[in-house]
């Protein structure tokens, strides 16, 4: 990878809930890179981490969470006086209330979250709130932010922005809403945006209708998109990259065709194969599901997080050895100790398979 | 927003003839009319009672006409002529005696709503903001202190604290210089010096009870999502927590303040009584109890007619507040 294609670099990322009943390990040693104008999906069973992970990134998380351990290095790129400003922030390191974070916070990286009726004020108009974003970070007056807004909200699609400024979210339908909070995200011109499950909320149209405007606000604006979600449908359509989750650690991270085409992670490998698959008939074929659930978080099992789950779990193995991160080509890890065996012939990951989500 | 004031002055209405209907049944619920009880009253000071006075009265209040004619004379000589009727104790006229200590309670009662929201707000967000930090353990045991303290227990204490350490008589509103003296600046200023007792003790427990209230209310907001949007904007947490958890956590507040004021009226009749403030609560129970059936009835009415008005001053609010409330009737 470029070195300066890089836009996001989390390593070994940590984040620890100190609740009065014990330690919740959200987020237990997090490894990904992201480039720049790429797309990437965080996938994964609810209860993964996935939230946590992006709230990090922002220093958003609730008492009693804190991020413990690790860097997210974010290279950032600004243009002062029409001069390229290039700068690396680990932003693990700043204060969760200081300026310097919050300078980053709506102007760099931006954030769409899952119910937009309840992300958005109930009692301020989406007008306030959007030139509110707006005038946190840019020196304009209102009138400005104002004339800024209604366009952003154009650009959203939303119809009549002018009126739909003095609106409130109650009285938007939930496909406007997501779009209105789409507009105050966008107002700065973030080289990020995280959309956290930003469609689950939604009816199955809207929801395709708000995946295409993301995809082309990311054409259009350059920018970069880490889209969370649970639905692997969404991460086919979607995603340059996927980071897949499980338990708060990364099982496997890859380009999205490798890693459909070659799941190797026996967790990647479940998750395809229970969702339908495009093209191939499942009549008479029931889709397999998950075996098992998430484990509740304070009774984290030890050694693979994935071993009382997994089909190919090796006895005395699996639950001691914490599996190291295996890089198995470019820009592919995958963490499991089926890879770990000094020997094993790597399969070539980019092998052509003959057709998208075969059934392994 | 008009509208909605409007339709609200209009249910208004029939609230405030049933509370006066009731009033009027109140006052009739001694055995005996009105005149009766003047009679007796005058016979058992010795005085002889004139034919024609009486026939006058009669005539006045309409007792010997029905029920609701009397009904009638009695609403509209209040409206039209602010006549409340006679108080037989004092052998004057209701509204001579009740005007002048409706204006000082109310000033009290306002005082004393705005030093409780005062300390409340700041103290209610701090705790919940600083939920389990030990500000909020000390606010809340204080709170609780505030609340289990029975007033007139304050009352005396402070009496006694104040008259001892600071040699100052704290009863009354006022000095015995300025008791009968005309309104004047001084005597305003004497009025202040004086408000700050009762406005303490009465106001101790409703302030204990709404940072129990607000502390509540945010909480409940504090970790809603439109918190963490704003948050995600890049807001500093002072302002993101005031313009968008307080907003939303003032609604139940403003909703209580209907009920504020008619309590702040007569639920400081004891304190009045220790403090001997001449405030309406001492003169209402004394109504009471010597069955002064105009003034009692008059007091009762124009408590819940307050009640009313306090109930659509906050409707009116929250609806300024809330855009839920206003846009969706
Ligand atoms: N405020 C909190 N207090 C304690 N634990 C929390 C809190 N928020 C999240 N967690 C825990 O963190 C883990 C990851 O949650 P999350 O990131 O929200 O999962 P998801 O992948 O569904 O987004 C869960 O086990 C959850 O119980
Ligand atoms: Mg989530």
């Amino acid at each position: 990878m470029n070195k300066s294609d890089l836009l996001l670099d989390v390593i070994d990322l940590k984040t620890q809930f100190f609740t009065d009943d014990g330690i919740v390990r959200a987020v237990d040693g997090v490894s990904f890179q992201m480039k720049r104008g790429e797309t990437l999906c965080i996938v994964g069973e609810s209860g993964c981490g996935k939230t946590i992970t992006a709230r990090s990134i922002l220093q958003i998380l609730d008492y009693p969470g804190r991020v413990v351990d690790g860097q997210i290095f974010f290279h950032r790129v600004r243009l002062v006086d029409g001069k390229e400003v290039r700068q690396i922030i680990d932003l693990a390191t700043l204060k969760t209330r200081g300026p310097e974070i919050r300078d980053i916070r709506g102007k760099d990286i931006a954030m769409i979250f899952q119910e937009p009726m309840t992300s958005l004020s109930p009692i301020h108009t989406i007008g306030n709130q959007i030139m509110e974003a707006i005038r946190l970070h840019l020196p304009v007056s209102k009138s400005e932010a104002r004339e800024r807004a209604i366009e952003l909200l154009r650009r959203v699609g939303i119809p009549k922005p002018a009126e739909r400024m003095d609106a409130y979210t109650f009285q938007l339908s939930g496909g406007m809403r997501q779009r209105a909070m789409i507009a105050m995200a966008l107002s700065c011109g973030p080289s990020l945006l995280i959309a956290d499950e930003p469609t689950t909320a939604l009816d199955v149209t809207t929801q395709a209708q708000i995946l295409d405007l993301l995809r082309e606000l990311k054409d259009d604006l350059g920018m970069s998109i880490m889209l969370i979600t649970h639905d692997l449908g969404v991460v086919a359509e979607m995603a340059d990259d996927v980071v897949v989750m499980y338990l708060g650690v990364v099982a496997e991270q890859g380009n999205v065709v490798d890693v459909f085409h070659d799941p190797r992670h026996p967790y990647t490998q479940a998750l395809l194969r229970s969702i339908p698959k495009y093209g191939l008939r499942t009549a008479g074929k029931r889709l397999d599901s998950i075996r098992g659930m998430v484990p509740d978080p304070y009774s984290r099992p030890t050694g693979c997080p994935y071993h009382p789950r997994c089909d190919r779990m090796i006895p005395d193995k699996c639950d001691r050895i914490t599996p190291p991160t295996i890089q198995i080509g470019e820009d592919r890890v995958v963490s499991c100790l089926l890879y770990d065996v000094p020997g094993l012939p790597t399969r070539s990951y980019n092998a052509p398979q003959p057709a998208l989500c075969e059934v392994r | 927003m008009l509208q909605f004031v409007a339709r609200r002055i209009l249910y208004m209405i029939p609230t405030l003839i049933i509370v006066s209907i009731i009033s009027f049944i109140i006052i009739q619920l001694p055995p005996g009319d009105y005149l009766t009880t003047v009679v007796t009253n005058l016979r058992a000071t010795g005085e002889t009672v004139d034919e024609a006075t009486l026939a006058a009265m009669e005539q006045r209040y309409g007792l010997n006409q029905p029920i609701y004619v009397q009904y009638w004379k009695w609403i509209t000589g209040i409206l039209l002529r602010g006549d409340f009727g006679q108080s037989f104790e004092w052998n004057q006229p209701v509204s001579a005696l009740i005007w002048g200590r409706l204006g000082l309670t109310f000033t009290m009662s306002l005082a004393t709503l705005l030093f409780t929201w005062a300390v409340a707000f700041p103290v209610g967000i701090f705790s919940a903001v600083r939920q389990y930090s030990i500000g909020d353990y000390i606010a809340t045991f204080i709170g609780y202190v505030g609340l289990a303290v029975p007033d007139f227990l304050l009352a005396l204490i402070l009496m006694y604290v104040a008259f001892k350490v600071f040699n100052q008589s704290v009863g009354g509103l006022f000095s015995p210089d300025y008791v009968d003296a005309p309104w004047s600046w001084s005597k305003v200023w004497d009025l202040l010096k004086h408000l700050w007792v009762p406005v303490l003790i009465i106001g101790t427990g409703g302030t204990a009870g709404l940072i129990r209230v607000m502390r509540a209310n945010l909480l409940d907001e504090l970790h809603k999502p439109y918190v963490v949007t704003a948050r995600a904007k890049g807001m500093t947490e002072a302002r993101l927590i005031l313009k968008y958890p307080v907003r939303v956590a003032l609604n139940p507040f403003v909703s209580t303040v209907g009920w504020t004021l008619p309590i702040l009226v007569s639920g400081s009749a004891v304190v009045s009584i220790v403090l001997a403030l001449p405030t309406t609560g001492p003169l209402l129970l004394r109504a009471l109890m010597s069955q002064d059936m105009y003034l009692a009835g008059s007091f009762i009415m124009l408590l819940s007619v307050l009640t009313v008005i306090g109930t659509f001053i906050s409707d009116i609010l929250l609806a300024w507040l809330d855009p839920r409330i206003r846009l969706t009737q």
